[in-house]
């Protein structure tokens, strides 16, 4: 009797320790996977500066000179990831002297590399930037959220308050749902056929690639939009129309009220998946090189993960580091919309306690 | 009487909208459907569904060889099951230590973490695959005298697998949390210890959720893009090795419609019927996955 309890405490330990084990190892990976993009993407936010009078003239950046005036000047690619690294590349012994050389006179240093931000794709590593790629990730972002806002809301609206109860609608229901799990790549083929093969707009532009992503953010929406409409209680609703308000005022003066923290976050998290799409964009062609940031939604644009993985299949090794470097800027802005998502959640979280 | 006239308006518009969302169903269902009978009529279904070579191009005939799709769908078979199998046992078990075990403050801090990370795009996971695991994988098989491709299924289905954690550990979650609190006491109260009360009572109580949280996982995993044309191979092979690369569906579909091509172009077309087919398997099973929740909820409602 003792024994078997003995054992039964035993496993109810290690079952336990499983738990816990697989946890710490999930973590684990998770950690090694960000600490990694970490460590390589945030050299991509500085620069190797030389003083241009001292340095020879092959060490300097060949683009530099017609941009920086003044004392520093940009080195090239080799020494940036020389000093950076220690990764000597195409450098000559000479070269990795006489830049020792000039580590011992402080006359090599590391600057912020504000052209990371402002600059659009370029061939040369050290002149790309992603200002393009945020920009149409921008444009892209809005024309999903004008298309398929307002869509969404109106048929989550439509199917939780008005819908009459039949199978007509338990079909449309679960088409939806369904809708919300299929692979997002397949908008990207029904965009392809849609948008730009049958309607005709022009091939990469901000336009066609929101109008995709739109198609897929929009059962998402559809979704997260009835589930806070139908935690409003029944109650508030039957008070309103028995204080003689109309199915329309009842709608808009309190049902959409109260579940307007729930209907934001759901908007939002649904916004942060689309900026982080990639495959959709890649059917409708997103993966030209584009050298220029887009002034309109018909100009053609390239969004952030794209020209992230533009960049992961180029040979060079300071695109690595530059990879790196959007990772973390897109993961940035991702963790913000979901932090804000979180706090809305958890701000305006309202009890419905009757 | 204004009042009623708009009302009636604004449900009209209301209903259009839901119509509209229909209507992408149905547009992505004929689409498919169209571009696919297009492909069929150059090559025929059962080339292309039990062809065992794929390697598409057109032959100075006019004739189409290399248009079958089994080693994709093995490709994509193995991969996702490298995925499964990694995601299954660690998703459930973190499920339950967060739903069971972990304290109240814990779970609130990894239930967002979890929901977070799922959101997580996967590119970052398909970069993390080539610029790290594949250089690792590939001297610890040098170290050990195994012959590994860089682009070898293990490497993605790993990934894959870790991609897909956070996503199924928070579906398992929440199947667990939703069960009524009175299931753990009344087993608690007969004397069973907590893991025989998870293991007997509560796992078989959530069993037709964890089976649509599995599926919906899997519909994931099948229909992943990036990490797998990233870290996984172009070449089809037939072979269920795990160190040798291997191509899959949504690889396929990449790459035959990147790069500017004809409409008519019969890789095109059967990029399309690819999607058909991917289109299919996903549909299935999302609806018995969803079919699983609903009754899950009819019982523990």
């Amino acid at each position: 009797m003792t024994s078997n309890l003995r054992k039964r405490h035993r496993q109810e330990k290690w079952f336990q320790r499983m738990g816990l084990f697989s946890l710490c190892l999930a973590l684990l990976f998770l950690g090694i996977i960000f600490g990694k993009i970490l460590i390589t993407g945030l050299p991509a936010f500085f620069k190797t500066e030389i003083e241009a009078k001292s340095a020879p003239q092959h060490l300097l950046n060949p683009y530099a000179q017609y941009v920086d005036q003044g004392k520093w000047t940009a080195a090239s690619d080799a020494v940036d990831m020389y000093y950076k690294n220690g990764y000597p590349g195409t450098l000559s012994p000479q070269d990795s002297q006489s830049i020792e050389a000039l580590k011992s006179q402080n006359k090599i240093r590391l600057s912020f590399n504000g052209a990371f931000f402002t600059h659009s794709d370029s061939s040369a590593p050290e002149m790309a930037g992603i200002w393009g790629a945020l920009l149409g990730s921008l444009l892209t972002l809005l024309i999903t959220f004008l298309t398929a806002f307002p869509i969404g809301i109106g048929a989550a609206i439509y199917l939780e308050e008005f819908a009459p109860k039949n199978s007509h609608i338990y079909w449309i229901e679960a088409t939806i749902n369904n809708l919300a799990a299929v692979p997002s790549i397949l908008f990207g083929l029904l965009g392809l056929l849609a948008f730009i093969h049958f309607i005709g707009l022009p091939r990469p532009s901000a336009l066609v690639g929101g109008l995709t992503l739109g198609l897929m953010s929009l059962p998402v929406i559809v979704v997260t939009t009835r589930a806070s409409l139908s935690a409003v209680p029944f109650a508030l609703k039957e008070a309103a129309l028995g204080l003689g308000a109309t199915p329309l005022q009842v709608l808009f003066h309190h049902v959409i009220p109260s579940a307007l923290p729930g209907i934001t976050t759901g908007v939002i998290l649904s916004l942060a998946r689309a900026l982080g799409e990639t495959a959709p964009l890649l059917m409708i062609g997103m993966v030209a090189f584009i050298a220029t940031p887009p002034s309109s939604f018909l100009d053609p644009a390239t969004v952030l993960p794209v020209q992230i993985f533009n960049w992961s299949r180029s040979p060079e090794m300071g695109f690595v580091e530059n990879t790196s470097g959007a990772i973390l800027v897109l993961l940035l802005i991702l963790g913000l919309l979901n932090g804000l998502a979180l706090f809305i959640r958890k701000k305006f979280e309202t009890h419905h306690g009757f | 009487m204004r009042s009623l006239w708009v009302e009636r308006c604004a449900k009209v518009f209301f209903f259009l909208c839901a119509v509209g969302t229909v209507l992408i169903s149905i547009g992505i269902v004929v689409s498919l459907l169209g571009e696919t009978f297009r492909f069929f009529a150059r090559v025929s279904v059962f080339d292309f569904l039990f062809g065992l070579t794929w390697a598409p191009h057109t032959l100075p005939s006019g004739e189409e060889v290399g248009f079958g799709a089994i080693p994709l769908f093995t490709g994509t078979l193995l991969i996702t099951s490298i995925a499964m199998a990694i995601a299954l046992p660690c998703g459930t078990l973190i499920a339950v230590y967060l739903s069971e075990y972990a304290r109240p403050s814990l779970r609130q801090v990894f239930k967002p973490l979890l929901e977070t990370l799922a959101g997580i795009p996967t590119l970052v996971y398909g970069f993390f695959a080539i610029t790290t695991l594949a250089p690792f994988f590939q001297s610890l098989g040098d170290t050990l005298y195994i012959t590994l491709s860089s682009e070898s299924a293990l490497i993605a289905g790993l990934v894959m697998g870790i991609m897909i954690l956070p996503y199924m550990s928070s579906l398992c979650e929440d199947a667990l949390h939703r069960l009524p609190h009175s299931l753990r006491e009344g087993s608690v109260g007969l004397g069973a210890t907590a893991s025989e009360t998870i293991l007997r009572v509560l796992l078989p109580a959530a069993f037709p959720s964890l089976i649509a949280a599995f599926l919906l996982s899997l519909s994931r995993a099948i229909g992943e893009t990036m990490i797998v044309v990233m870290a996984a191979g172009l070449a089809a092979n037939l072979t269920f090795n795990p160190l040798e690369a291997v191509t899959t569906v949504t690889v396929q579909i990449v790459n035959l419609l990147t790069g500017d091509q004809e409409f008519d172009n019969t890789k095109t077309l059967a990029a399309f019927g690819l999607g058909f087919v991917l289109f299919i398997l996903t549909f299935f099973l999302n609806i018995l996955a969803l079919y699983g929740i609903k009754r899950h909820r009819r019982i523990y409602g």
